[in-house]
């Protein structure tokens, strides 16, 4: 499997820098769900985004991906600031997310499900056609196996199975920014390594990947980068190893270390 | 639709459907043709197509979970439209109808912008409201419309070829081959894909890039196109529209039952609920129990809805093998 060698700060000044995330804030009523969030996410990096439940990952997801707008802060793609648009937008211009439960369209084929993305995505698809981007959806599906099963409904589908599907249809959408959310939990470590491994297949094709996932231990094997997140707010930033081992972090995960 | 595996396991079938088509069409180009007398057989035929035309168009959009409850509304524009342009422009019904079922397409995408980001029975209440508050207008606006009493007079299609009720059965034919194509070309191409994906989850759908507003504003518009030619279409076979009928809620309430009781998930679906529902109303209901008839035509649709969820159609293409129990159509 691709390891992943952080880039050195050297580098990272010269990566091409994809999105920006600027104090971005979000309240649900009467609570923070995310605090003045800054962040920065470059091409080619898989960027691991971990702290406990309720910290606002899965916030900071959505109000990347347009599903969510921020109460205060700004989203900057390539750029040019994208805080208003909708998703589908965000995702032809090339930021696209997976659900955290993953949500394949039951009543659609696999190819189905995959060509949406080929056909609707980023432009740039080698075909407009429906038949052809169902053919071209079968390659996608071979990436994580899914290959066998892509005239079947997803509905057939095991849940860890919809979850590779899931992946697969973020990645037809041709995205350079892709938005993982804990593609690993309920999957095998076999299965586990597969994904993994496609990930980082995909970020030496130049794809910027952000993971929400709570097995620090693979993360420790893809990711360039950590982000901590505690409360809505960034505690901790930096390498993956140091991020893990940093006591702000043990303390967000475990409490206060008893005296 | 899934080919190949089942279906080559039961070619008859397939086969069998394809000839039913085939002989159906062909019967439905020669009906008028045909000697003898005929007229009732032309007309019933024809309101055949009228209704299969409305349930088609009232498809489209449910596809993508749309659930109009409000078709009398783009029937009603279609009517008034056509009605309008021949009494008062003395525009020709040839252009009159094409231009009045512009204006109920057009109506179609005033919908979608006012109730297209309404959900479930908040989408079908905001048209059924639609529909009513084109009543009232239709009702009202008297030096337009002349209120209550109708519009009288309305030209029918001139056609000295074969008859007036020729002219109306192959014009109906015809907007229904239209409906019909139409569907069959959308279900095949993106834009296809992209409603069956609304209908299932907005949200995932805006995620792999389907802009959902467009999507339901082209199926609105297409929709109300082809309602609107069956609203205007009624208008010039009975020379006649006022707000009662154009607007009434039994326009709203049947597309979606035929289209229910023939098999919504088909392309040729509501079109067949049309077929037997009609024709069993006029043929066999009504002279089995003149007084009550109603009764037993809600009845049988209760019943098929109970016993066949997939309609009609649905029914016989699972029990022909051309596709598995519970999968998708």
């Amino acid at each position: 499997m691709a390891g992943g060698p952080g880039g050195s700060a050297a580098q990272r000044e010269h990566a091409v820098i994809l999105c920006e995330a600027i104090r971005l804030s979000r309240r649900f009523g009467g609570i923070l769900a995310l605090e003045e969030v800054t962040l920065q996410i470059e091409a080619a990096t898989i960027v691991a985004l971990i702290g406990p439940n309720g910290s606002g990952k899965t916030t900071l997801f959505n109000l990347l991906a347009g599903a969510l707008r921020p109460s205060a802060g700004l989203v900057r793609w390539r750029g040019r600031e994208i805080t208003a648009w909708p998703p589908h937008r965000r995702c032809r211009a090339g930021i696209n997310r997976t659900f955290q439960v993953a949500q394949p369209f039951l009543d659609l084929t696999l190819a189905e499900n995959v060509a949406l993305g080929l056909l609707y995505g980023k432009p740039g698809a080698p075909s407009g056609r429906r038949r052809e981007a169902e053919a071209s959806a079968r390659e996608v599906l071979a990436e994580l196996g899914l290959e066998g099963k892509s005239g079947e409904a997803a509905r057939s589908l095991s849940l860890g199975d919809r979850k590779r599907l899931e992946l697969c249809m973020a990645v037809a959408t041709r995205p350079d920014l892709l938005l993982v959310d804990e593609i690993l939990a309920g999957q095998s470590p076999a299965s586990a390594r597969e994904i993994l491994g496609y990930l980082a297949r995909l970020r030496a094709k130049g794809t910027a990947i952000c993971l929400i996932e709570h097995r620090l231990q693979a993360l420790l094997a893809v990711a360039d980068r950590a982000v901590a997140l505690h409360a809505g707010r960034v505690i901790a930033e930096g390498r993956p190893e140091a991020v893990i081992g940093s006591p702000a972090v043990l303390e967000s995960y475990l409490g206060e270390p008893a005296a | 639709m899934p080919e190949g595996g089942s279906a080559a396991a039961f070619p008859p079938a397939r086969a069998a459907f394809r000839w039913a088509g085939i002989g159906g069409a062909a019967l439905a180009l020669g009906l008028p043709l045909l000697p003898g007398q005929q007229e009732y057989l032309l007309y019933l035929m024809t309101m055949t197509f009228l209704f299969g035309l409305l349930a088609e168009s009232w498809s489209l959009p449910a596809q993508a979970g749309l659930i109009s409850f409000g078709h009398a509304a783009f029937f009603g524009v279609g009517a008034y439209g056509s009605a309008l342009l021949s009494l008062k422009l003395q525009l020709s019904p040839w252009i009159g109808l094409p231009t009045a079922a512009l204006l109920a397409s057009a109506f179609g995408l005033l919908a979608a912008g006012v109730a297209g980001n309404l959900t479930g029975p908040y989408f079908s209440l905001a048209t059924l409201a639609m529909a009513e508050i084109l009543r009232v207008i239709a009702l009202n606006w008297t030096t337009l419309t002349e209120g209550a009493w109708g519009l009288v007079g309305v030209p029918g299609l001139p056609w000295s070829g074969l008859g007036a009720r020729a002219a109306d059965y192959y014009a109906a034919l015809l907007m229904l081959a239209a409906a019909c194509g139409a569907s069959a070309w959308i279900r095949r191409a993106p834009l296809g894909l992209a409603i069956q994906a609304i209908r299932q989850g907005e949200a995932r759908a805006a995620a792999s890039g389907v802009d959902a507003r467009r999507v339901k504003r082209i199926a609105l518009a297409v929709s109300g196109l082809f309602a609107g030619g069956a609203g205007a279409l009624h208008a010039h076979i009975f020379h006649w529209v006022d707000p009662a009928s154009a607007f009434s809620l039994n326009l709203s309430v049947l597309p979606l039952v035929m289209a229910l009781f023939g098999g919504n998930g088909y392309l040729l679906g509501p079109a067949v609920g049309a077929l037997v529902l009609y024709l069993g109303n006029e043929l066999i209901f009504q002279r089995l129990a003149p007084g009550g008839h109603l009764w037993l035509y809600g009845g049988a649709v209760i019943l098929v809805i109970l016993a066949l969820p997939e309609g009609i159609l649905g029914w016989l293409v699972v029990r022909a093998g051309l596709r598995p129990r519970g999968s998708t159509p």
